[in-house]
């Protein structure tokens, strides 16, 4: 190979192929490579799928010869958080001992687009435990162990799509695939200095993905950079018949660039709360910002976010997993707290769900003619850098600050994009999230791009990863 | 009879939680269980004080189901 592929942009990547400068067995090959000496150190891999990976790279690699070239993705691997169905006798654990031997005999659909697309499927990538619903306080909540940053193996890598941020941020491989329920792109791509794209709630379908909220669980990429993400977006969105909840809209990668400065919104208390390096990161970031940006304060409507979203998830997760609650599986999860979560939510009131989503509509009416004034409202993407990995966190899904636009962009199922902003004095990054109106994932990627292209924290890679190449 | 304070709200959720599922949880997580029910009272409250507009239209996602559409 005469130019390693490691952090490179997809689009390079992709070009390298194209024009057969290097080959997908190859550089199959030498993601496997680094997922067998890396992934165990970080605890990022569940499965690593070699034999599955050999044969799509070969079948990609006649194809590319034979001058049927799919596209930007033919030949790139790729891992998927392990909630997405495998078939081939993978094993789809859901993170959790329970499943730990789980096999579907079916793919997910973003599985099968991805794969249509001759990308290659190189791992089954690790996650907290029942993508977290059970209301996990560690990082220890999985069956693969704590999941690493890429920045410091005592640090946490987010979650509860850990192993897809940490596996994208120790470049094990090109892009991943995760999901979100409240936070678990946004919180890993934060953690490990990567960008994380959260779509528009049905924007991906969901068909063959674990189920925790089934009214706000969406599926999106994790990758180096805004670009990457809307490239690998277009790739898995778009309707499908199997996901009645997905979205009949055909998205097509292609960030506008207004003529106009951006306009973007902040919440007038964005930084409450936050940690102080991740308050200055962000005011350095808002600096930058001010460049190609109109920025203005605002305040949302007064209603209780964080309760709404908590209650739809916790009501919600109680009938999907009223079997397992019902059985005592729970007793076989790994985190003491994820034995005990399953059963309180039981007793959440059917009026009190209903009202809930009642609420959700009304905010979701009232909150896009606010939205539709603004390319995006930024915030911090979390309240702190990635935590000690033997540390209990406060809150599984908040962190130690307020989560008003997490709970709100859940609820409401709005597109959100977090990108690295910086980095703390001990070396961790944060990040910064933009959240846009429904299905404006163009013009949040637009933003981020741009973001991108004026600073260059998702260029940064840890020193000891580089000294790999 | 009044409407149940927190308390009461928790404690009958606790009876509840505890009448279906005590044969599965111990003793030692009796008092998280609890803080979690607590939690679940505390977004209630909030939930229930929040004010919504009667003015949409109440909740309403169900449509009926016909396999073939051929009218």
């Amino acid at each position: 190979m005469n130019k390693g592929p490691l952090f490179e942009s997809l689009r390079s990547i992709g070009k390298d192929i194209e024009n057969k400068k290097i080959s997908p067995v190859e550089i199959t090959k030498y993601y496997l490579d680094r997922l067998h000496k890396l992934g165990p150190e970080y605890n990022s891999v569940v499965t690593i799928t070699e034999q599955l990976a050999l044969h799509q790279a070969t079948l990609a690699e006649e194809e590319i010869m034979a001058g049927r070239y799919k596209g930007i993705l033919h030949g790139i691997p790729f891992g998927a958080k392990d909630l997405l169905a495998t078939k081939y006798g993978i094993p789809t654990t859901w993170g959790a001992e329970p499943f730990r031997n789980q096999i579907f005999d079916y793919n997910s659909t973003v599985i099968e687009r991805l794969c249509d697309s001759g990308a290659i499927l190189v791992a089954k990538l690790a996650m907290i435990e029942l993508a977290g619903g059970m209301g996990y306080r560690q990082p220890n909540a999985s069956l693969t162990g704590p999941c690493k940053s890429p920045w410091d193996k005592n640090t946490w890598a987010g979650g509860s799509s850990s192993g897809s941020g940490s596996a994208v941020g120790t470049g094990l491989v090109p892009f991943a695939i995760g999901s979100e329920t409240w936070g678990s792109i946004l919180s890993p791509a934060n953690n490990c200095g990567v960008s994380g794209l959260r779509p528009t709630y049905g924007r991906v379908s969901r068909y063959g993905a674990m189920a925790l909220s089934w009214s706000l669980d969406k599926i999106g990429p994790l990758c180096l950079s805004a670009d990457d993400c809307g490239i690998v977006l277009e790739h898995i969105s778009g309707p499908d018949a199997k996901d009645p909840s997905s979205s009949k809209n055909i998205y097509a990668y292609n960030p506008y660039m207004p003529e106009r400065k951006f306009k973007i919104a902040i919440l007038s208390d964005a930084t409450l709360s936050v940690d102080s390096e991740v308050s200055d990161n962000f005011q350095h970031s808002l600096q930058e910002l001010t460049r190609f940006c109109d920025i203005e304060e605002i305040d949302l409507p007064e209603y209780p976010y964080e309760a709404i979203t908590r209650t739809i998830m916790l009501a919600e997760s109680a009938t999907i997993f009223e079997e397992f609650t019902d059985t005592g599986k729970a007793r076989l999860l790994t985190a003491p707290e994820d034995k005990y979560g399953p059963y309180a939510r039981t007793s959440v009131l059917a009026k009190d769900y209903l009202k809930s989503i009642r609420l959700r509509d009304e905010i979701a009416q009232i909150i896009d003619p606010t939205l539709s004034k603004y390319d995006a409202i930024c915030g911090p993407t979390r309240g702190n850098p990635a935590s000690p990995i033997e540390d209990e966190f406060r809150g599984a899904i908040r962190g130690n600050a307020k989560d008003t636009l997490g709970a709100l962009g859940n609820a409401v199922g709005l597109p959100a994009i977090s990108v690295p902003n910086g980095f703390t004095e001990a070396n961790l990054p944060t990040g910064i999230q933009f959240v846009g109106r429904a299905y404006a994932e163009n013009t949040i990627l637009a933003l981020a791009n741009h973001f991108q292209k004026k600073t260059e924290w998702h260029l940064r890679h840890p020193a000891e990863l580089l000294d790999e190449i | 009879m009044g409407l149940p304070d927190k308390n009461n709200e928790e404690q009958l959720m606790w009876d509840q939680v505890y009448l279906h599922f005590g044969h599965l949880i111990s003793e030692d997580t009796f008092e998280n269980i609890k803080e979690s029910i607590e939690d679940i009272v505390s977004n209630a409250i909030e939930i229930r004080s929040a004010k919504l507009d009667h003015n949409f239209p109440p909740l309403n996602i169900y449509q009926p189901y016909r396999s073939e559409f051929d009218e």
